[in-house]
């Protein structure tokens, strides 16, 4: 009677042991903990960083917090991730955008450590924050098919920072026809401003310019080679007050 | 005796005159090819690669896309689409299975080379890709990728992850290579030099940096057996290396313009490159030899060959993908 006892008492145990572990990893199973290493520069100057950066898990708990080091080249190192789980990377500075990155570590025990750079906008007065990758084709007005990907960022930025009001600038893709571009970028404009009102951006925090010339700043390329070779006009978010 | 002394001038200076064309860094007569245009790309072609078993061709474009070409067949396969930006470069897992691509979009893409499915968007660089290349290895676990933000990334494709960050460049990376050894990975930059990294995921410092280049290096390549390395540069000189010990073995001045693109062939020491002064060139690195050259009367971005160097494959700046087909 005895006996039977300890089998059914060892089966109950083995069966909710293996309930337990159905959708459970080996990595999660050990608690494995991955770090999460990289740099963190100006999104504009591209100059390394010393900013705070606040780890926390998808219900907003923190993690772990830790610094950048601009002397280090903007190097950061945090640690107590678990695989599979997905955290919030929080990135703070004073005359800097608060930022807000989603990372997920993969579900597995094979790395120490996983590794993710970050670009954090400068909130000042007359910033001028480029759009990375062009959201429009060459000669044309309209956001591309996949814009939206390309726009998350900025919108984000905008919607976590509803005090900032800015300017959209637009510059055009050659400097053939000052009429025609004149109209092309204020067309791109236009497309901006509706992407960013239909994505939780009031459209009493900006204005729009377009222009008719191209980017003094980042004007179309003159040298033979092949990367980065098509040249669509850059558009800016600029800062005008917060 | 003035006769037989003429007779012996003469004889002597043929002799000489034969053995010195013999040495000569030109083409060498016999080694001829066929081009034939295959297809086209709706801009210029900016990357070349042929896959590992040479049924198959990839090309990528600043049109912002990526074509699959049969190559006995001589017809595009597939068309791939999802980049938001041009297609900067391409490269082929060892299995042949996968595809790499890096763009102007900021992304690194790997897709199923059958089925022309999109399998992974890596996001992680923050400015331009510009070289990929697949792990050569029978895994075939990992990319590693170039960009303008001076890094060189490596990513586990099977999980999605970024897993290292090298750096150390000053300047822009500009391409990437593994070594087939699995053992090394090469990047070169417009800072000039070629970084040599281990691929052990532990160590981020490189190992050693080749200097010797004038201008900026666009592209280097390991050999099949990984004992050399080929470099080329803005200026149109191609360097070789030897591998591991990193000695400069020769320099090349191959082309009046840029050269964007060098290939092995399989006997590891015949090299092709291509150049915007619309040549394509074979080499003996053992010599210096140039084995033939073809003007093909197109700028070339990039090229690639098969391994017995009977097919080569041009990117042009006209669009098109053309086949040079040993006669």
């Amino acid at each position: 009677m005895k006996n039977i006892k300890r089998m059914t008492v060892a089966f109950m145990l083995v069966f909710t042991i293996g309930i337990f572990m159905q959708g459970v990893s080996y990595a999660q199973l050990i608690q494995t903990v991955v770090a999460l290493t990289g740099n963190v520069f100006d999104g504009i100057s591209k100059a390394p960083v010393t900013a705070t950066i606040k780890i926390t898990d998808e219900n907003g708990k923190r993690v772990n917090q830790t610094r950048s080091n601009a002397i280090e080249n903007g190097s950061y190192y945090v640690t107590s991730l678990r695989p599979g789980n997905t955290y919030f990377v929080n990135i703070t500075k004073e005359d800097y955008f608060d930022e807000k990155f989603k990372i997920t570590v993969a579900n597995t025990d094979k790395y120490e450590e996983i590794s993710r750079d970050f670009l954090i906008k400068p909130k000042a007065k007359g910033a001028k924050i480029p759009l990375p990758v062009p959201p429009f084709e060459l000669n044309k007005s309209k956001l591309r098919y996949g814009a939206e990907d390309l726009l998350e960022g900025i919108q984000s930025t905008l919607v976590n920072n509803p005090d900032v009001k800015f300017e959209i600038i637009c510059y055009p893709d050659n400097d053939k026809d000052v009429k025609m571009n004149q109209k092309l970028t204020d067309e791109r404009c236009e497309a901006l401003k509706e992407y960013l009102m239909a994505n939780g951006v009031e459209s009493l925090r900006f204005k729009t310019q377009g222009s008719a010339t191209t980017d003094p700043l980042k004007p179309p390329p003159t040298a033979k080679m092949a990367k980065g070779k098509r040249y669509i006009g850059t558009s800016y978010i600029v800062v005008t007050d917060f | 005796m003035v006769r037989i002394t003429r007779i012996l001038i003469v004889l002597l200076v043929s002799c000489f005159l034969v053995g010195g064309l013999a040495n000569a860094k030109g083409p060498k007569k016999g080694l001829t090819y066929k081009m034939t245009t295959v297809g086209k790309h709706d801009d210029e072609v900016l990357g070349v690669f042929v896959n590992w078993d040479n049924s198959k061709v990839a090309t990528c474009s600043l049109d912002e896309t990526i074509k699959i070409w049969s190559i006995p067949l001589k017809k595009e396969l597939l068309t791939l689409r999802g980049h938001l930006g041009p297609v900067n470069n391409i490269s082929f897992s060892g299995n042949d299975k996968w595809l790499a691509s890096g763009s102007t979009d900021m992304t690194v893409r790997v897709w199923d080379v059958e089925s022309g499915k999109q399998l992974e968007v890596l996001k992680g660089h923050t400015d331009q890709v510009i070289g990929v290349y697949f792990s050569q290895d029978d895994s075939c676990t990992f990319i590693a990728s170039t960009s303008f933000d001076k890094t060189v990334k490596l990513w586990d494709t099977r999980l999605g992850s970024e897993v290292k960050t090298l750096r150390g460049h000053t300047e822009p990376t500009n391409n990437v290579a593994y070594s087939y050894d699995a053992k090394y990975l090469a990047s070169c930059s417009d800072d000039k030099t070629i970084k040599i990294w281990s691929t052990d995921l532990h160590t981020k410092e490189p190992i050693m940096t080749l200097r010797g280049h004038n201008s900026p290096v666009l592209t280097c390549l390991f050999s099949f057996d990984s004992k050399v390395l080929a470099s080329s540069d803005m200026e149109g000189y191609i360097k070789i290396w030897e591998m591991p010990s990193g000695k400069l073995l020769r320099t090349i001045k191959a082309h009046d313009e840029l050269v964007q693109d060098v290939s092995f062939a399989e006997d590891n020491k015949t090299i092709v490159s291509a150049s915007l002064d619309k040549k394509c060139k074979l080499w003996d690195i053992t010599t210096g030899n140039n084995l033939m050259a073809f003007d093909a009367k197109v700028e070339i971005w990039s090229v690639d060959l098969i391994s017995d160097a009977s097919v080569i494959v041009l990117g042009c700046a006209d669009g098109t993908v053309r086949f040079l087909i040993k006669k």
